[in-house]
């Protein structure tokens, strides 16, 4: 089992690492001097140069590269342009409400979208079957952009009181609030995943419930209810976990948008506008956690996998 | 087509009286009302105690569907029509819940290809205890010992092996571990088997069936055997059923079948066998291709590759199975229909 | 025994040989013959036309604005007017092009190098380019999309970029910025395909008779491999089309007075509040259509083209960038 995850770990780091690189070199090709934009329009030409020679601007690319990447690992992520604060507490009180909104995102997506896919297939043909079938195809075509602006209109032109279209209430204030600012937000981003999510349970399911060791079991009297809930979602529900680790990305891609529209103080709001501040270590900062989330959340997954499929398993015994 | 008279025809031997299953009448139609694939048309078996009954006959001729139709594990809507009588109940009308006591307890299973019968996730042991404690909650010793014990009537070293997955045993074991959990389990009074050695190599195979015959003879069960083997049903069976486009076209006993086959399509299949020493002269090999059940032709199903062909009533009429009169041998084909071919009878002929 | 003559003609048998309709026929055949694929056909071929043709038959000049601002729709302004008094009919109109354009391009450069490169991939597996390339193909895709084009399309606002000697507009940079996040889609497509076709028997007989590289890709693999590019072009191009429209919204895109899809909805996103749902509504549909327009010719060309994408269904129509069967390495 160790000999996985190293073997995964180390698939891992040298992605990782790309990853920092390209965040550099987007940072780099950024408009403008970066230690002019750091000292502020007003600062003195000395200032100015103490800090270009601390970020090393004098020296080779892959030496600016480094002593940023060192910067990286003491916990330093630059400073902001426009605040001049350190990124890291520009970051850190929108962090919360990123996690929030992504986690009650999945979290939705799991307990919506594979009971209606296990429904699909146990009844295939029937109304859930359609349902979910059309509903995927909805949501695939409908961006959650375009929902996002539809629920603002109904929530706040048609239907006005009902819910809240905009803002945030951090939960120390209020758990009610908080909820129903995160909801609709998060009924966007996890509104083309459940579609997706139920659609590919269903699949999974049909594929494991026509396989033969399921007859088998019939046949030797295991009873029915034994079979789907062990035997079927055990094995349906691993390409589904696959399918989770890619929908990750597909929620920390649709954050950026979704709390713009709604207007969450979170990190993907925060993108957008470091930019159009062109406060651009905050916004290169921004790009690379959500990266480094993606790459993790999918090390996990496949380590699960791992885990969970003895074959998997014993192959990287095998191989370690 | 089951009657009085096929029963007391089925020559010495063989009991009478109540019959441990009986199939009567049963169609199944796979696909739907716009594309209907029939796989059955009208079959009838009878199944005594301690019996063993081969099914042999080629792809496509239904002989699979049979099986699974008498453990029920057809889904309902394909059955067109019907009965499957096990005990005094008539099995396609329960429903799952209530199969689930009869199969693996009563009627045992055992499939074709071993390694797609287990589930790959889980250990051999949790599938195994899984089955022994549904069928046996108490035995002496615990669930472990009873499992070790059936190992050991199967020829699988138990020892530490439980909590393996099935990828780790080869294809011989697993089949003996699936022949293990179908016998043992429960206690069968019925094993069915569909192609039990025809994934297995040779050698394997042989093992196999001596084990089948070994415990058919120690548990008193009755076993109905699909293959397309004859060589196989010979060395295991006792009554041999011959299937055709979804239909049962001849039965007899082993030694009848080979001796004296009647029906045009045994005959045939018969002749294709390869035997040493060989004569000179080329192979024979039956013309045309097997005719599934789905060939919706008036007539006999076989009559477009048949080398005995009786006249236009092969085309015009489909032949019931008729008794051949000899040793309760039935063959479905109009020469032994007294009113069609009063002279021109196979039966008792030697095939050609 | 009678003796019949054997007649095989009257039972030619389940294993009796057809007529193998080429590819070309079966394509056509599934797209004219299914309701669904038909409407998708029809649809996309009119947002060409449209695409093609409308900018010179708009009623209003799409940059000329007005006093009429934020109008709703009536007979003098179908779709109704901006907050600048711009008729947005003819806004959408030339959104269409704008929008195609960049849905299209992007996903014809990700689909070449995407293809190429997954070919390559395959034929290597397991060795060092194999390895090399999916992993820069991994770095790509960790990216979440709707940073990474916002950073790399808003990077060439308002400046001048140059390939060299030739001048690239802002529009080439986000075409561009797009195609590079669907490359991996289309390489581990590729991939996976060429993986599977490399273990047919026709691949190692051309590789026994010493076949070269470049013929191995061009004239076995390519055929083979083709289809389910086809294939995930086809569900690409509307995912393209709403990164693009995602990515104007926010302002990384097509720059004013130009405008997008995503544009005009963006112009439109301050309107919503106070019930002028035009801007909004129409974009929307737009959108929404094209993406099932694509979506049904999509499902029908896999039906033909690639039966072994049945198993990741939705999911590589919907996030666009997952092709989940082959688990990668």
């Amino acid at each position: 089992m160790l000999g996985l995850a190293v073997k995964r770990l180390t698939q891992a780091v040298p992605v990782l690492l790309l990853v920092s690189v390209l965040s550099f070199l987007l940072l780099r090709a950024a408009p403008g001097n970066p230690a002019q934009l750091q000292a502020g329009l007003n600062a003195s030409p000395t200032v100015v140069d103490a800090i270009a020679r601390q970020l090393g601007l004098d020296k080779p690319l892959y030496v600016q590269y480094w002593i940023w990447l060192k910067n990286l690992f003491s916990g330093n992520l630059g400073v902001s342009y426009s605040t001049g604060e350190p990124v890291t507490s520009v970051l850190a009180p929108r962090v919360p409400v990123t996690a929030e909104l992504g986690l009650i995102s999945i979290v939705l997506t799991v307990i919506a979208g594979i009971p209606l896919g296990v429904w699909a297939a146990l009844r295939k043909d029937g109304p859930v079957d359609q349902a979910t079938r059309a509903g995927a195809l909805a949501f695939v075509a409908v961006p959650n952009f375009v929902l996002a602006l539809f629920l603002v209109l109904l929530f706040g032109w048609w239907a006005q009181g009902i819910l809240p279209y905009q803002g945030y209430v951090p939960i120390s204030q209020s758990l009610g609030g908080n909820l129903s600012h995160v909801m609709l937000p998060a009924i966007c981003l996890a509104a083309g995943p459940i579609g997706i999510v139920s659609r590919f349970t269903r699949t999974s399911m049909l594929e494991v419930l026509g396989t033969e060791y399921v007859t088998a079991a019939r046949a030797l009297g295991v009873p029915w209810l034994r079979i789907v809930w062990m035997d079927a979602l055990r094995n349906a529900l691993l390409p589904v976990l696959t399918v989770l680790g890619l929908i990750t990305g597909y929620v920390i891609s649709g954050a950026v948008i979704v709390e713009t529209i709604f207007g969450l103080p979170g990190l993907g709001a925060l993108l957008v506008q470091s930019f159009s501040d062109r406060d651009y270590t905050v916004t290169i900062a921004i790009m690379m956690i959500g990266a480094i989330v993606f790459v993790i959340v999918n090390l996990l997954v496949d380590l699960l996998y791992g885990v969970a499929d003895p074959r998997v398993r014993a192959q990287y015994l095998r191989r370690a | 087509m089951t009657d009085s008279d096929s029963t007391a025809a089925r020559g010495p031997g063989i009991r009478t009286g109540e019959p441990l299953a009986e199939v009567t009448g049963l169609s199944v139609t796979f696909g739907n009302p716009h594309a209907p694939v029939p796989a059955l048309r009208e079959v009838s078996m009878r199944i005594d105690r301690g019996e063993a009954i081969a099914v042999v006959g080629e792809s496509g001729s239904g002989k699979t569907t049979l099986l699974r139709s008498i453990a029920a594990l057809v889904p309902r809507p394909f059955i067109r029509s019907g009965a499957v009588r096990f005990g005094n109940r008539d099995l396609l009308t329960l429903r799952e819940r209530e199969l689930a006591t009869i199969r693996g307890r009563e009627i045992g299973m055992v499939f074709q290809d071993p390694v797609n019968c287990f589930n790959p996730a889980f250990t051999i042991g949790y599938q195994l205890r899984r089955v022994f404690r549904l069928h046996r909650p108490e035995p002496a010793g615990g669930t472990d010992a009873e499992i070790g014990r059936a190992l050991d009537r199967v020829g699988v070293d138990a020892a530490g092996r439980l909590a393996r997955y099935p990828f780790e045993f080869s294809q011989g074991q697993l089949q003996r571990l699936m022949i293990a959990a179908a016998c043992f389990a429960g206690r069968p009074t019925l094993l069915l088997a569909d192609e039990p050695t025809t994934s297995l190599d040779v050698t394997t195979e042989a093992q196999i069936l001596g084990m089948l015959r070994e415990l058919r003879r120690d548990l008193g069960m009755a076993l109905v055997l699909v293959t397309h083997n004859l060589a196989l049903a010979a060395q295991l069976c006792d009554r041999v059923l011959v299937m055709y486009a979804g239909r049962i076209v001849e039965e007899a006993r082993v030694a009848d079948l080979f001796a004296r086959p009647a029906h045009p399509y045994t005959r045939q299949l018969l002749r294709s066998l390869p035997v040493l020493p060989r004569q000179p002269g080329r192979l024979y090999s039956m013309p045309g291709d097997p005719a599934s059940a789905a060939d919706a032709r008036r007539g006999c199903p076989f009559a477009p590759r048949c080398e005995a062909l009786l006249g236009a009533v092969c085309a015009d009429t489909e032949p019931g199975l008729l008794p051949t009169g000899v040793n309760g041998q039935l063959a479905a084909c109009h020469r032994y229909d007294t009113a069609q071919a009063p002279t021109e009878n196979l039966a008792g002929k030697a095939p050609a | 025994m009678s003796t019949t003559t054997v007649d095989n003609s009257a039972n030619p048998g389940p294993s009796g040989v057809q007529a193998a309709a080429s590819p070309r026929n079966r394509v056509l055949s599934a797209l004219l013959h299914r309701p669904l694929a038909l409407t998708g056909l029809c649809g996309v071929a009119l947002l060409v036309l449209i695409a093609a043709v409308g900018p010179l038959l708009a009623p209003d000049n799409p940059d000329q604005t007005s006093s009429h601002a934020t109008a709703p729709p009536s007979l003098a302004h179908w779709m109704g007017t901006d907050q600048l008094g711009r008729d947005v009919f003819s806004r959408m109109i030339v959104g269409t092009r704008i929008s195609l354009a960049v849905g299209v391009g992007s996903t014809a450069i990700a689909l070449a190098i995407g293809g190429l490169l997954g070919m390559l991939a395959g034929l290597e597996a397991g060795r060092a380019p194999d390895t090399v390339l999916m992993r820069a193909m991994d770095v790509i895709f960790a990216f979440p999309v709707l940073v990474f084009v916002p950073v790399l399309s808003g990077l060439a606002i308002g400046r001048q970029i140059h390939l060299g000697p030739v001048p690239v507009s802002q529009l080439a940079v986000l075409t561009g910025a797009i195609s590079v996040v669907f490359v991996p889609v289309f390489a581990r497509v590729a991939r996976a395909s060429t993986l599977a076709e490399s273990k047919m028997e026709y691949m190692l007989a051309a590789r026994a008779f010493g076949a070269r590289r470049q013929d191995l890709i061009l004239r076995n693999l390519l055929p083979n491999v083709a289809g389910p590019l086809m294939v995930q072009a086809a569900f690409s191009i509307p995912l393209a089309v709403i990164t693009e429209a995602a990515v104007s919204f926010l302002g990384f895109g097509v720059q004013p007075p130009q405008a997008s899809w995503g544009d005009i909805l963006n112009d439109g996103r301050n309107q919503i509040l106070l019930g002028d749902w035009w801007e909004t509504v129409f974009p929307a549909l737009a959108i929404v259509v094209t993406v099932l327009f694509f979506n049904f010719i999509g499902d029908a060309l896999r039906d033909v083209l690639d039966p072994r994408a049945r198993a990741r269904e939705m999911t590589a129509a919907a996030t666009g960038a997952v092709v989940i069967g082959d688990r990668g390495d």
